[in-house]
């Protein structure tokens, strides 16, 4: 089975409902809202919960009740994370505060002309980032992503927020994105891809996460390698009720192999899971190695 | 007498991808013929493309699309892709 299949989990009704709330009342009451929610799925989404603490458990010297209590909050931070995220595009955007730790980054690659690799992972709302940076950073922002999604959820939040402000580059099994990524590149355009999951079948990297021996995607870090671009890790973290924390890594400009670049990620993820634990949103057996793929 | 010159021009032109393909995917050229698929003679995976899309970009001085590619299957198709890239 594979770990991730690229679909959310929800029905269109569900959706339908998420987004009357969401338009018709005040963040803070979806907030309150959400604590049902939250609990709802805590009890009976058994997988993620059960992922979720044996993930806390590798690295993080807590009690069973503190680790319960931080799966919870897991939960919570990742309801409002979608919350923020339809909220942004619903024109809700002005209650959101962000603060950028190492902007001038982006704008120098901006400024350099050659686009810009950026590596990112499920850690945070990446979403909102790609949002937040379009326009602020530079005018197209890429993202490339498993274009999965049930189509009539698609459309319906398509059609009730206007669609994210990034242009997706889907992943296809052909050579299509690769030649979207590198076109994209020589535009200047900044192409945002997330390094942390990796599809049954597909190549991938071995290496230690956080005491762990875990599996990386290789795609990301062999396009990071071979395309003449420079590359950063970004990532956005939610760190008040209504404000986010974006940050971006010294850009690499110089040829670093696939493993080199996969390494210096890690370590980067590592440091920022062990800042926000609480919002590490990848719901499978992070550590399973047992797929026999490569 | 023109499209003679012209045809010998893109038989060089292919006699060059051959090349290229052969020497960086390890495969004999006798094997890269325009009735062979890409994908299988050169046993390309996802990780490949990246290397083919700047192999190609590198030798071949051309800008390709991902709708360029779509209906690409064998050998035959990539050389007509090219012709028409390179305005032959």
């Amino acid at each position: 089975m594979s770990r991730w299949d690229g679909k959310t989990k929800g029905s269109l009704s569900g959706y339908k409902l998420f987004l009357f709330f969401i338009r018709h009342c005040s963040l803070s009451t979806v907030y309150a809202l959400l604590r049902v929610v939250t609990y709802y799925y805590f009890l009976f989404s058994a997988k993620p919960r059960k992922a979720l603490t044996g993930f806390y458990q590798t690295f993080l010297p807590l009690s069973k009740r503190e680790t319960r209590e931080l799966v919870r909050t897991n939960f919570y931070k990742f309801g409002q994370v979608l919350v923020d995220r339809a909220a942004f595009l619903t024109g809700k955007s002005a209650v959101y505060s962000h603060t950028f730790e190492n902007e001038q980054c982006l704008l120098d690659i901006r400024d350099a002309g050659k686009g810009g690799i950026l590596l990112s992972a499920h850690l945070g709302n990446w979403e909102t980032a790609g949002n937040l940076l379009n326009g602020r950073i530079t005018p197209d922002i890429n993202i490339v992503m498993l274009d999965a999604e049930v189509e009539n959820i698609k459309e319906l939040i398509e059609t009730s927020t206007g669609g994210p402000r990034f242009k997706v580059i889907p992943i296809k099994n052909d050579l299509t994105h690769v030649i979207s990524i590198r076109n994209a590149l020589r535009n200047n355009e900044f192409v945002a891809i997330h390094a942390d999951r990796y599809l049954d079948g597909s190549k991938f990297i071995e290496l230690d996460f956080l005491g762990k021996i875990a599996r990386f995607p290789l795609g990301p870090f062999v396009i990071a390698s071979k395309f003449d671009a420079p590359v950063t890790f970004v990532f956005a973290n939610k760190n008040g009720q209504y404000s986010y924390h974006l940050s971006a890594t010294l850009p690499i400009y110089n040829k670093l192999s696939p493993q080199e670049i996969a390494k210096a990620y890690v370590s980067t993820l590592e440091a920022k899971v062990r800042v926000y634990p609480d919002q590490w949103f990848n719901y499978f057996d992070f550590y399973d190695r047992t797929t026999t793929h490569n | 007498m023109y499209d003679n010159e012209e045809k010998i021009a893109f038989d060089k032109v292919i006699e060059g991808i051959r090349d290229f393909l052969s020497e960086e995917f390890e495969v004999d050229r006798s094997e890269i013929i325009p009735q062979n698929t890409l994908k299988e003679t050169l046993d390309l995976d996802s990780l490949d493309y990246v290397d083919l899309v700047v192999l190609i970009e590198e030798n071949l001085d051309i800008k390709l699309t991902g709708e360029d590619f779509k209906g690409i299957v064998t050998f035959g198709d990539f050389y007509d892709l090219v012709r028409v890239k390179l305005g032959h």
